[in-house]
């Protein structure tokens, strides 16, 4: 890809992918597209193809982990806060919206898994998950 | 904002999920030495990475919303876990199919 414009159908393209879209940044991005040297060559392509499937497993895994009875439960998460795990499986279900600037900590074992249920009800097109500076 | 795993907790062990509709996750302005761990799965919500630096994945934007990566973002996914029992089950089956659609979608 050489210029923004010739982006414009690649784009496209990628829109009609069922579950996810790219959205580029045309400003930032052109530069880097821009830097093909003579003799240099593009390979590959875009491909569409079904993901319907791997959509249909993303969602039910989605609503498998949502199910699942928390082992702990917070409103929200506290900057600095720690949470302790045991071994196997640990369910942190948060009832409210998360956003964190510093730090969180994260401790258990080689064999600890942890699954965050962030339950909020905060609706579409707001943050129930933030972390940032 | 950073995570720290201690106790040899990985990365690919911990899942945030944020089942159907409604809000989104948002991970930017990330420092260098700053990441966020383990698998974001909203697949129908927005994920917006800008400058974000993660050690997992990120599976979102369907009905209708978006998932972004934004300029100055890594995505790396950990390395994958061994299944070392039944607890492990409904995570392994998740990331099954998640990590096909990672390499489809995350920049």
């Amino acid at each position: 890809m050489k210029n923004p414009k010739e982006m414009s159908p690649v784009i496209k393209r990628l829109s009609r992918l069922p579950l996810a879209r790219f959205d580029f940044d045309l400003t930032d991005s052109a530069a880097q597209v821009a830097t093909q040297t003579a003799g240099s060559a593009i390979n590959g392509g875009v491909h569409q193809i079904d993901l319907s499937g791997l959509v249909k497993d993303a969602r039910s895994a989605s609503t498998a982990a949502a199910a699942l009875a928390p082992t702990q439960t917070f409103s929200t998460l506290s900057e600095g806060q720690t949470i302790v795990g045991g071994a196997g499986l640990n369910v942190i279900r948060i009832t409210g919206d998360v956003t964190l600037k510093t730090s969180l900590n994260i401790t258990g074992s080689a064999s600890s898994t942890f699954v965050f249920q962030l339950r909020s009800s905060t609706a579409d097109g707001h943050d129930v998950l933030s972390l940032m500076a | 904002m950073t995570m720290n795993l201690s106790g040899g907790v990985l990365a690919d062990s911990i899942l945030w999920n944020l089942n159907g509709l409604g809000g989104g996750v948002d991970i930017q302005a990330m420092a260098e030495g700053q990441t966020v761990f383990g698998t974001f799965l909203a697949p129908d919500r927005d994920i917006l990475s800008d400058h974000g630096i993660v050690d997992g994945r990120l599976i979102g934007g369907g009905s209708g919303n978006l998932l972004n990566v934004h300029s100055g973002s890594e995505i790396t996914a950990p390395s994958t876990v061994p299944d070392g029992g039944s607890t492990l089950a409904l995570l392994g089956a998740a990331l099954l199919g998640l990590t096909g659609l990672k390499r489809r979608f995350a920049v």
